[in-house]
This record gives structure tokens, C-alpha cells and sequence, in this order.
């Protein structure tokens, strides 16, 4: 009874890591906002905090145009994001939780009918390619602030790899805006920092379990680092040099497999480390591990043979498994 | 199976018998189980040597035996030369067919280990009367050496453990593709005989260092020699073992067999590989033999140290260390940083540079960042090449740590660095492969050692890290791991044994009282993903690594149909033009076209010069007028493309053409600009919306010259017609077609001649338009589409 509970916890150990992995994927976000006139458009701007997207060229043009009354003004200054919100730009993706979080930090700051008043406005290259087409855009996401003063020269915003995205495009827009105290910070990762606290519990709880006959040999120095050569091989045979050379896209729209034999994303690298890792344990237990257990616990032994066994067939089996959905034309299989 | 190796006589367990008479039958019976054990050895080793030579013959029996790709056609040349002439002249040979007008120097920049072996076993069979063509012997000596890497793998993971672990790394070498990759028939490359020398200086450094034998080092030194001679890939080792030394000393295990084995290395090795007239003085001279030098002179103050700790009281010794340490750190630095200033030792090469800073290559050398060899390695690249491996090679490096002798350190060492190094840079895999395979068949053989132990008898008892080895009983890897401290006659004594960390729990459970159940659910699987690991590797071997690339093979239904087109376009070459005519190609095509066609070129796959490649670039990247220029100042006479539109075969020149660009912008940067060859969206495209600079570049002109003749229509491999300004009443002015291959995988012009007057291209041709030919006859509109299961890939 207590083996089968300890094996219950193992097992749901695997499944909270794998899980982890799995669904850690940035959640896809596109809205749908009714759009017509400048005047709605910026109205619905004001009221939801949210970015206008652009959804015609004939609301491009009433945006962007001069009011008519002094044709060297605008009533507002624009920060224009050209984007395209599918799996063929994972880039976009990922930037576009932040260009909301903008947009609604801009909402909270600005008062309402200043002069100066900044718009986030996205353009979806789904929706208007031929905006993209007159204003000669190359690559996305492209990013450019227009004031609202004459002469109408965009100041354009790169993405810098050296310092986080909210951090850079804060200063830009801080810049930009002129509003003295305008930082961005990440809303926190609730879902994120869910899995970390559980994987912790978990580590904590076999740990507890675990403590006397298991983890007490691994804290010495030697299978310490031992386990050290092991992840690190494992994490450079899992392909995770590739993802830091290339900077790899953390996941292609949600799916965990980049189709093809040159191209990986995050996701996946991690998924493959954390097989190759658990068939590696399962390794280590049938080698390191049941030698140890005193030949007097029998069924101990056996239930931990087993255990192991199983991982070991099962984590190899999915290792091919992966590599069969990257490669079509792949035909071994282990189980599945 | 046996416990102990040959020389080692299980003196202690006979003592202990009283009985004179049963003493001797014991050893007796010992006796023949050792002799028959060692036939078995020899036997699975010989059969191991045919699977690793049989596996690699797929390319023979579905093609011919022929030589693969690139660069194994120069070696093949050079073995050629080096067969119908002297050494002498082999090393003096100046190759005038390349790098026009600048020649090469064959001698001083070849490794010439590989052409030296093939020739000698040609003069062998020769000196016996056994004819046979040199392109046979250079065909089939890539897996005549993996048999005998097999081997040299065996003697390199029984100094990790014993025979056991040593047959199943032989078998894991012998099938791994991650060297049958560069080792199959026909794959005529410095790595076919170089992993067998790596592997071999391998045991050699360890038996060397556990012995401390001069003999031994001396053979290590020779290996080393064959490695240097042989392949650039030496570095790894010149690394290595310093590493090793380094880390010995740091573990407090410094000895003075230790210091016997490295000094001997070090002086005699770096004296052999001086000879090779490639490396010539670059071991005193470039930074990255510097760390064997240094570790050279460390070692001789290390020993000192030893010598005077002997001779002084510890306060003085103390005192001493203090002083000196702080003066030679001092010394130390001040001389690197006088050698670095006067430019006596040179930076690390550009190659290298790339492992450590992986942003360099792609920053300042295109044309290292341009060859896919030198890309960083996905995990499908890994599981592609060693499979499973993958698990048993990290599990292998833990049990090293568990047992931690003197080997064991030297394995952990080599394993992290092929590792990252692998990582970085795909080529490398063929580095990691050898230590994966000796560290998985380590960790394979420990778990068969518990699961399997006692079920072949007592005397099979096993020296698996699960249980203490039964005392008295001599086990030659526990040996290996005690030898830290015991010299190397004396049997460990069980208190040394003991003292080994975890090597024997208390509470340790003897493999004998293991259920049916235990044994059977844990061989099952292990059983099963070895069969899988073994079929994997014959697949990939066959269907992925056997391809010659120079014949191409499409599948057509059930039928096969071969593309050979390269070889006849060369043969025209070598019957259609002067002796002398020199020939403008991408350099890919260099080494092929001098050792088919035997006519010059001028840029091969040496990739030597950087800027003459760039000015062939340049010349498929400018306008025609401007592109004739070049081709005239550089006395082209032929211009050969390589195109796979009509054929669906995408590794062609215009795929390629984007790294021409690169590097020819490298070099010309007022000339070519790769931003235009995009068209207004950024785009590398060949249809209608492709920029100007893109449709009117020689290399697009070559390429879709009469294209429009086909009832094609689209390019096969971008799927996309061709831009317009190629239509049917546009000749070429500055060069003519004068051949092209039946499936139009290779095109061929003549550049035709410098006007007399002067005149430039264009004032030349505006008004005369030379009378167009017939479409030559139309071509299959059946072509199959490629199946690229490979030809691409690599």
C-alpha cells in the first residue's frame, strides 16, 4: 500500500512536469472590435484601455489624416504596430501581450482629452495588406511613432535583445509621450508561478519521502556531480545550444513540434530533455538505486523494478514518438 | 564470464586453497574458461568488424563503387598522384589545376595520413600480386577502418571497465551513424581512418598513464602521429589530455607514471607531428596547442614540488609554495603577454573561434557561417545521428563518477567537451560519437551485469558497481579505479576497493537472489530498445548517409531511375575542351570538376582564399556586362551552373546563390549588395516580383537560360515561373550555351571572346543579336520530382 502510494506521487510527479512543459505555451490573443469612425474608434480606445486595430484602409486614413482645422496638428500622436497575429510570425506573438499592456498603461496615465494623447494602433497584415503594401512595410513586427505634430516623421521602435521587451519599449514610450513617470511591468504569471510552487511542493514532498534511502547517497559530492555531467549532457543533446544560437521561438503557435529536421522551438527542446532525463533516471534506478535495497525487501524491490522498467519503455517509446511527428517519414516505433 | 585479464594471475585466491592437487585444477579450469573466453572475444569482435564493414556497403550495392561528394574526390586525386609517383614528389606536388592563377601547394596543406594508408596497402597487395584498382581501395577503406575503430573502441572502454563494456561499445561504434555518416563506401574522408586513430590514441594515453611504460607512451606518441597526419581534428586530442593531466593533478592524483606518460607525449608527440609538413611549426606556435605546453611545464614544476615536499620540513615547503607560486603566476603572465604582443603565438584560428563565441562565425566569416557542416546541432541532428545513445551516453557519464579512477576522469573529460562541442557545431557529432558509444556501452554493460549476474554460473560473477567484489578475487576494473594510489603490479586490497564512494553500499543487495520476474522485466525492455537502436542506425545508415550525391536516384512508382547527370557533364568537359581551358564554378564544384574532368579552376573546396572565391561571387552576382569583365580578367574560357529547377533538386546554385552574395560582399562591398537582391518585400524570389539586381545577375541568367524551351514552365524546387526578362528572344551576350545535361542538372557556357577593339559587352551586342539555335529536343515533361531522402541534406 504505501509502495503504491509512493509510486502514485512519482507518477504525478512525471505528469505536473510534463504538464508544465505542455501548457506553458503563450495563450493566443485576438479581439474583435467593432470599428467605424475615427471618433468610435478612439472612443472605444478610451473606454477599454485597449489598442485600436485597425480593420479598413478607409479607418487607417481618417486616423492617421490631419484634423482639418490646423493642418499642421493632430489631435494625438500614434504609435502604429505593424503585425501579423499568426503562427508565421511567432515574434508578433509574442509581443503583442505587451503592446496591450501599453495600451492600457497609456489609458491609466493620460488624461482624457489631452492634446497630446498617444494611440496604440495595431495592423494586422490579415486584415489590411494594403496598407502594408503603401507604406512599404518589409518585415514585422515594425513599430513606429508618429507625433502629432508636423513634420510627420516616424520615429521608429527596434526590439533589442539586450534588455527585456517591456523594459525597452517603457523608455521608448516614455520618451515619446513625455510622461515622466511611464515604466511597463509584466502583469505576474499566475499560471506560471502556479507550476513552479507545485513542481516545488512536489520536489519537497518525495524529498521528505524519499529522504533516508534515496537522496541521501545523491548528496554526495561525486553522483552530485555526476548528476550535474548528466543534466548538462542531456540539456546540450536536447538541441538547447541550437535554441540559444538561433533564439529559438518559445513555442509556434500553441503546437508543441516545429515540423522538420532544422527547425526546433523551445517547447519542444524541453519536452525532449525532460524524456531523456526521465529515461536516463529510469537508467540510473535500475543501476544505482534497486543494487542498493537490502536483498530482504523483496517486493520493495520488485515494485521498484517494475517502476523503472516501465519508465524506461514508456519515456523511449515517447522519445521516438516525437521524433516520428517531427519527421513524417520516420517508421520505428518502441509502444506507440 | 572472466574476472580477470590475461596478465593478471589470480595469485591471491589460489593461495588461500590448502589442497596442492585441487589448486592446480583450479587453475586449470580457469586456465581453458580464460582461453575460451578470449576465442569468444575474438570471434564476436570479428563479427562485429563484418557488421560494422557490411553496414556500410548500401551505397556500393545501390550504386557502384564509386566516390561520394566533395572533398573525398581531391583526397582520391591526391591518392591517384601519390600511387603513380614518389612521396617525394607527392609532398612537393604543386597542384597548378586549382585556384587559377594561383596554384596550391598540395603538399604543405594536405593531411596526407589517409592518401599514405591507401597507397600503402595498394604497394602491399601489389608486392603480393594481388591487382587491385586503387579506386577500389579508396571506396571500401572507410569501412575497413570503422571495423577496426570497433576494435580500438573495445581496447578504450576496457580500460573503463572490462571486456563486456568493450564488446558493446564496439557494437554501438560499429552501427552509430553519427560516424557511419563519414565512413560508409566511397566516403573517402580524413575522418574515415582519423576516428579510428583518435580512438586508439585514446587507449593508448590511458594505458600509458596507467602503467607508466615508455613503451606504451612511445605508442601512444606514434598513434598521436597517425591522428595528426591525419586529420585537423588532432586539436581535440593536443586538448584532451593536458585537460586529463590538468584535472589529475588538481585531484591530488599526480604520479610519477603520470608524469612519465604526458612528458614523453608532449616532447616526442609535438617533435612527430612537426614533421607534418600541414602543421609544420603551429604546435610552438598557435594558441591552441599552447594549453599542452603549459600543462607540459606545469607538470615538470608539479614534480618538483613533489620531489622537494620529500626532501624539506612542510613549514619551509609552505613557505616556498607561497613565494614561488606568487612568482611564477607573475612569470607566467608577463611571458604570455610579451609572446602575444611580438605575434609569436598567433590567435585562435577562425574555426575554432566559432566553438567559443557562436555569434563570430556569422558576424566575420561567411564563408564558415555558409557551410551547413558548421551549424549548430538541433536535437534531431542528435537523435538522428546516436539515437538512444542519447540516454545511455549521460547515464554512462554518472557511473563514471560513481567509480572515479584515473580512466574514468579521462572519459568524464572527453564526454562534456565532445558534448558542447557537438552542440555548437554539428560537424562535431562525429567527435561525441566514439565517447558516446564507449560511455553507453559502459552503461549498458553495468545494468546486464546485475541483471544478468549469476545466471551463467558463479564464476560469472560480476564487477558491476551495484556489490563490493568478492574479496581476494582480482577485477580488473576495480583495479583501474584503485590505481589512484596503488602502483600498477599490486592487486587492490579490499579496504582499497572499499574506499571507492559508493561503490559498495552496505546494505547492497547480490544480484543472486533477483527474482525471474526482476531479471526478465528489466531485459525485456533493455533487449527491445537495443533492437530498436539497431535498426535505427541501419536505417538512417541506408537510407540517409548512403547517397553519393555525385549519381542521383529518384523513385519512380515501384522503379528507380538514376540521375547522372554530374558525370556526364564532367566527362563532357574532359572531351570537349583544351587541355588547359579554365573553368569558372561555384567552389563546391572545384574538387569534382579538377578530378573528373582533369581541367582548371578556380576556387575549389580548399576554400583557402577567401577573396578569389569572392570574386568568382562577385561574377554570378554582377550584370552581365560587368560579370564579363571579371570572367575576362580572369581568363575563364568555361562557366559550369549547377541547376535543379527543371529536376526538383534543391541543392543547386541558385539556393546558393544568397552566400555567393554574402561573400562576395564581404570582399566587394561598393560591387554587390545583398539588399538587392531582395525584392520589395524582402523577399529572395526568382518570379515575376524579383528585384532587378536578381534577374539581370549572370547566375540568374545562366541558370534560366532557355528555360522557357521546356514544357516545365515552373522551377521545381521554388515553385514559382521564372522572371519574364528570360523569354525566348533574349540571348546571352556575353557567353553561349554549349551544353546542357539530359536532365539540365548541370549547364555549361563558353564566355565568349574579348573583343578586339575593345569594346565593351554591351557596345558589342546592343546591336547584334547572335542567330538563336534550336531548342535542343524537348525534355521528358516526366522527370520525377527528386525524393531527397538525403541528396540535399548534408
Amino acid at each position: 500500500m504505501k509502495l503504491l502510494l509512493r509510486l502514485a506521487l512519482y507518477v504525478a510527479a512525471v505528469l505536473w512536469c510534463l504538464l508544465g512543459v505542455v501548457l506553458a505555451g503563450p495563450p493566443g490573443v485576438k479581439e474583435q472590435p467593432p470599428a467605424l469612425s475615427t471618433a468610435e474608434l478612439l472612443g472605444l480606445a478610451r473606454q477599454t484601455g485597449k489598442p485600436i486595430f485597425i480593420k479598413a484602409d478607409a479607418e487607417f486614413n481618417s486616423l492617421f489624416q490631419l484634423t482639418s482645422a490646423s493642418s499642421s496638428e493632430r489631435a494625438y500622436d500614434l504609435f502604429l504596430i505593424f503585425t501579423s497575429l499568426t503562427e508565421r510570425c511567432p515574434n508578433c506573438m509574442s509581443l503583442h501581450p505587451t503592446i496591450e499592456l501599453a495600451a492600457s498603461k497609456l489609458h491609466t496615465e493620460q488624461a482624457a482629452g489631452d492634446r497630446k494623447n498617444t494611440f496604440i494602433a495595431v495592423l494586422d497584415y490579415a486584415d489590411v495588406p494594403s496598407i502594408f503594401r503603401r507604406v512599404g512595410v518589409q518585415t514585422v513586427p515594425m513599430m513606429l511613432y508618429f507625433g502629432h505634430k508636423k513634420p510627420l516623421e516616424p520615429v521608429p521602435f527596434t526590439v533589442d535583445s539586450s534588455s527585456p521587451i517591456y523594459v525597452s519599449l517603457g523608455n521608448f514610450l516614455r520618451e515619446q509621450t513625455g510622461l515622466a513617470h511611464f515604466t511597463l511591468t509584466p502583469p505576474p504569471n499566475y499560471f506560471r508561478l502556479g507550476m513552479t510552487a507545485l513542481v516545488g511542493l512536489a520536489s519537497v514532498v518525495l524529498t521528505v519521502v524519499f529522504w533516508r534511502k534515496f537522496l541521501t547517497p545523491v548528496l554526495r559530492i561525486g553522483p552530485l556531480l555526476g548528476l550535474g555531467a548528466l543534466f548538462f549532457s542531456v540539456y546540450m543533446l536536447s538541441g538547447h545550444m541550437w535554441n540559444r544560437i538561433r533564439k529559438a521561438p518559445r513555442s509556434v503557435a500553441g503546437s508543441l513540434i516545429s515540423p522538420g529536421f532544422q527547425t526546433q522551438n523551445v517547447a519542444e527542446t524541453n519536452a525532449v530533455a525532460v524524456i531523456y532525463a526521465l529515461a536516463a533516471l529510469a537508467l540510473l534506478g535500475l543501476t544505482v538505486h534497486i543494487p542498493s535495497i537490502p536483498s530482504g525487501s523483496f517486493y520493495k524491490r520488485r515494485g521498484f523494478v517494475l517502476f523503472y522498467a516501465v519508465l524506461l519503455l514508456v519515456t523511449t517509446s515517447v522519445s521516438f514518438a516525437i521524433f516520428r511527428a517531427k519527421i513524417g517519414t520516420y517508421p520505428l516505433r518502441l509502444l506507440f | 564470464m572472466s574476472t580477470s585479464t590475461m596478465e593478471q594471475k589470480p595469485a591471491a585466491a589460489a593461495a588461500t586453497l590448502p589442497d596442492e592437487a585441487s589448486a592446480a585444477l583450479q587453475r586449470q579450469k580457469e586456465q581453458a574458461q580464460r582461453s575460451r573466453l578470449f576465442v569468444m572475444r575474438l570471434v564476436i569482435l570479428g563479427l562485429i568488424w563484418l557488421v560494422a564493414f557490411g553496414s556500410r556497403l548500401f551505397s556500393v550495392v545501390r550504386f557502384e563503387s564509386i566516390i561520394h561528394e566533395f572533398d573525398p574526390w581531391f583526397n582520391y586525386r591526391a591518392t591517384r598522384m601519390l600511387v603513380n609517383s614518389s612521396l617525394d614528389d607527392f609532398l612537393n606536388w604543386f597542384d597548378h589545376l586549382a585556384w587559377y592563377p594561383l596554384g596550391r601547394a598540395v603538399g604543405g596543406t594536405v593531411y596526407p595520413g589517409l592518401m599514405l594508408v591507401s597507397a600503402s596497402i595498394y604497394r602491399v597487395l601489389q608486392a603480393v600480386n594481388i591487382p587491385m584498382d586503387i579506386r577500389h581501395i579508396c571506396v571500401f577503406l572507410a569501412p575497413v577502418f570503422s571495423g577496426a575503430t570497433a576494435v580500438s573502441t573495445y581496447l578504450f572502454t576496457r580500460e573503463l571497465k572490462d571486456e563486456r563494456a568493450g564488446l558493446f561499445a564496439a557494437a554501438f561504434i560499429a552501427l552509430a551513424p553519427g560516424y557511419s555518416s563519414r565512413s560508409v563506401a566511397g566516403s573517402y574522408d580524413n575522418e574515415a581512418v582519423a576516428i579510428f586513430a583518435l580512438q586508439l590514441t585514446f587507449f593508448l594515453w590511458l594505458r600509458a598513464q596507467r602503467t607508466g611504460s615508455t613503451l606504451w607512451s612511445l605508442a601512444c606518441v606514434a598513434s598521436y602521429w597517425f591522428m595528426v597526419a591525419s586529420w585537423g581534428g588532432y586539436v581535440f586530442i593536443t586538448n584532451l589530455i593536458p585537460l586529463h593531466v590538468l584535472a589529475m593533478v588538481l585531484l591530488g592524483r599526480f604520479n610519477s607514471r603520470l608524469h612519465t606518460a604526458y612528458s614523453i607525449f608532449y616532447v616526442f608527440g609535438t617533435l612527430a607531428s612537426m614533421t607534418v609538413p600541414f602543421v609544420n611549426f603551429q604546435p610552438v606556435k598557435t594558441s591552441e596547442h599552447m594549453a599542452a605546453l603549459g600543462m607540459f611545464v606545469l607538470l615538470q614544476g608539479v614534480a618538483g614540488l613533489y620531489t622537494l615536499r620529500r626532501l624539506m620540513s612542510p613549514a619551509a615547503f609552505r613557505r616556498l609554495l607561497v613565494a614561488g607560486g606568487l612568482a611564477a603566476l607573475v612569470a607566467g603572465a608577463s611571458a604570455l603577454y610579451v609572446l602575444r604582443d611580438t605575434d609569436l603565438i598567433r590567435p585562435w584560428a577562425g574555426r575554432f573561434y566559432s566553438l567559443w563565441d557562436t555569434n563570430y562565425a556569422r558576424v566575420h566569416l561567411p564563408i564558415v557561417a555558409s557551410v551547413s557542416e558548421h551549424q549548430p546541432t538541433t536535437w534531431t541532428s542528435f537523435f538522428f545521428d546516436l539515437n538512444l545513445m542519447t540516454v545511455f551516453f549521460p547515464v554512462g557519464l554518472f557511473l563514471c563518477f560513481r567509480r572515479f579512477g584515473d580512466a574514468h576522469v579521462f572519459a568524464i573529460l572527453n564526454g562534456l567537451t565532445a558534448v558542447y562541442f557537438s552542440a555548437v557545431m554539428v560537424r562535431l557529432v562525429l567527435t561525441l560519437a566514439p565517447i558516446a558509444c564507449v560511455l553507453s556501452g559502459y552503461a549498458v554493460s553495468h545494468l546486464l551485469d546485475y541483471y544478468l549476474g549469476g545466471v551463467f554460473g558463479p564464476a560469472d560473477s560480476p564487477a558491476g558497481t551495484g556489490h563490493p567484489p568478492a574479496v581476494g578475487t582480482p577485477v580488473p576494473a576495480a583495479a583501474a579505479a584503485a590505481e589512484a594510489s596503488a602502483t600498477p603490479t599490486t592487486e587492490p586490497t579490499p579496504t582499497k576497493a572499499a574506499t571507492i564512494p559508493a561503490a559498495a553500499p552496505a546494505a547492497g543487495s547480490p544480484p543472486g537472489t533477483l527474482g525471474l520476474i526482476d531479471r526478465v522485466s528489466v531485459l525485456l525492455p533493455l533487449v527491445l530498445v537495443l533492437v530498436v537502436l539497431h535498426l535505427h542506425c541501419i536505417f538512417v545508415t541506408s537510407t540517409s548517409y548512403s547517397n553519393p550525391s555525385v549519381v542521383l536516384s529518384a523513385s519512380l512508382g515501384d522503379s528507380r531511375m538514376i540521375i547522372d547527370d554530374f558525370r556526364e557533364s564532367y566527362s563532357w568537359l574532359r572531351h570537349n575542351t583544351p587541355q588547359d581551358a579554365r573553368i569558372m564554378s561555384w567552389w563546391d564544384y572545384g574538387y569534382q570538376i579538377s578530378g573528373f574532368s582533369n581541367r582548371t579552376v578556380l576556387v575549389d573546396n580548399n576554400t583557402w582564399n577567401n577573396t578569389h572565391i569572392a570574386t568568382v561571387g562577385k561574377a554570378f552576382a554582377m550584370d552581365e556586362a560587368n560579370a564579363f569583365d571579371v570572367m575576362v580578367q580572369n581568363d575563364v574560357d568555361y562557366v559550369l551552373v549547377v541547376f535543379g529547377g527543371l529536376l526538383g533538386y534543391s541543392g543547386d546554385d541558385i539556393n546558393k546563390f544568397l552566400w555567393m552574395v554574402r561573400i562576395a560582399q564581404g570582399v566587394y562591398p561598393g560591387d554587390v549588395t545583398e539588399r538587392a537582391f531582395f525584392n520589395s518585400r524582402g523577399q529572395f524570389k526568382v518570379d515575376e516580383t524579383a528585384s532587378p539586381t536578381m534577374y539581370n545577375s549572370l547566375m540568374f541568367k545562366l541558370s534560366y537560360h532557355r528555360f522557357y524551351s521546356t514544357s516545365v514552365g515552373k522551377d521545381r524546387v521554388r515553385m514559382v515561373a521564372p522572371h519574364s526578362s528570360i523569354s525566348r528572344d533574349t540571348p546571352l551576350a556575353s557567353v553561349e550555351e554549349v551544353y546542357t545535361s539530359s536532365s539540365w542538372l548541370v549547364r555549361i557556357y563558353r564566355v565568349r571572346e574579348p573583343d578586339i577593339f575593345g569594346r565593351t559587352v554591351d557596345e558589342r551586342f546592343s546591336d547584334f543579336l547572335p542567330a538563336l539555335k534550336p531548342p535542343l529536343a524537348p525534355v521528358e515533361s516526366v522527370l520525377p520530382r527528386l525524393a531527397l531522402s538525403g541528396a540535399g541534406e548534408r
